[in-house]
């Protein structure tokens, strides 16, 4: 009488089997050299700010390192350092000048004037919160044209 | 003689390895290599296995899997007369109703109001206009973006985005 699959035995192992690790090790290498590919090649030091959302696109050009300039709902900052508080994206009356600019962040790109903004080349990376409404990023790019900053890269993030 | 007594040492420095192993103190490989001797070589692969486990944490901790792109652009200003040198000028405006409003000015002149595809503009019709556009005119590298008060970042980028594949100089105008 053939024997159900309920029947049958188990393999047993013998207590002192060896772990095997070999091909532990070979899944590790493969992993540690797919991560570090991956990590050489998008290697950058710019982050968007925690809860920033921004824009995603198909195609984009290669970003490289400049001054950065972070739009968020509740802040501008410069390089990092916030120059200017905003209500839900939106400025205070008293931190606009009479000609619509940003005094706090003319004075900050003012500070960091370098050879290309003198020349009217300076290079600014822009990171801005995708719901930034136009107006809000018009007045800081125009502000930033005033001291010479004129070549903006609007940063986003491509969807692959 | 010599070749003999090594033979036993090798054979008891392996006996006290298999013992450990078995205790599971050391997770150790054992494999067939020769050495000018019959007998098994142990590696101990354990702390290869930490040293990747620590560099593979800390490389998903620290990296960044976000690949970032840019758009250049720029803003009008008096010196920038590269628009003004083509034959033709463009100017594409983003309204809030979903609406693209297209003014063509120079040696051709039109306006034309590109009709919003559900809710939403309908920013491929604004690439294949401005294709056909740089087919006609090749020296048009260059064109103003605006968008009404209301439109958000998104959206702007969105239009860049269609407008540099044809275009790429993009100014940001008022």
């Amino acid at each position: 009488m053939r024997r159900g699959r309920v029947g049958r035995r188990s393999p047993v192992l013998p207590e002192d089997a060896p772990l095997q690790i070999t091909s532990m090790a070979d899944v590790f290498m493969i992993l540690l050299v797919f991560l570090l590919k991956t990590y050489t090649t998008g290697m950058s030091s710019i982050v968007p700010p925690q809860g920033m959302k921004l824009p995603e696109t198909q195609k984009s050009e290669k970003i490289t390192e400049a001054l950065k300039v972070e739009i968020t709902d509740s802040a501008i900052r410069l390089d990092g350092n916030p120059v200017t508080t905003l209500t839900d994206y939106q400025f205070k009356s008293d931190d606009l000048s009479s000609e619509g600019q940003i005094d706090s962040l003319k004075r900050g790109l003012a500070s960091l004037n370098t050879e290309q903004s003198k020349e009217g080349k300076g290079q600014l990376l822009v990171l801005a919160d995708q719901r930034t409404p136009y107006r809000t990023l018009k007045t800081v790019l125009n502000t930033a044209a005033l001291t010479g900053w004129r070549d903006f890269r609007l940063v986003v993030v491509e969807d692959r | 003689m010599s070749s003999d007594r090594f033979g036993k040492e090798f054979d008891r420095e392996e006996d006290v390895s298999r013992s450990q192993t078995s205790r599971g103190s050391y997770l150790a490989l054992s494999g067939e290599h020769s050495f000018g001797h019959s007998g098994d070589v142990e590696i101990n692969l354990a702390p290869v296995i930490d040293c990747l486990t620590v560099l593979i944490v800390y490389t998903i901790i620290s990296a960044s899997f976000l690949s970032l792109g840019v758009f250049q652009t720029t803003v009008p200003s008096e010196s920038s007369s590269q628009a003004q040198l083509a034959e033709v000028q463009v100017r594409v405006d983003i309204n809030t109703n979903h609406t693209i409003d297209m003014s063509i000015s120079g040696t051709e002149k039109k306006s034309e109001t590109l009709a919003a595809h559900g809710d939403d503009w309908d920013f491929s019709a604004l690439a294949n206009r401005l294709e056909s556009l740089k087919n006609r005119s090749h020296s048009l590298n260059t064109m103003t973006l605006a968008a009404q008060t209301g439109v958000t970042y998104r959206d702007v980028v969105r239009a860049v985005e269609q407008s540099k594949r044809v275009l790429p100089n993009i100014v940001l105008g008022e």
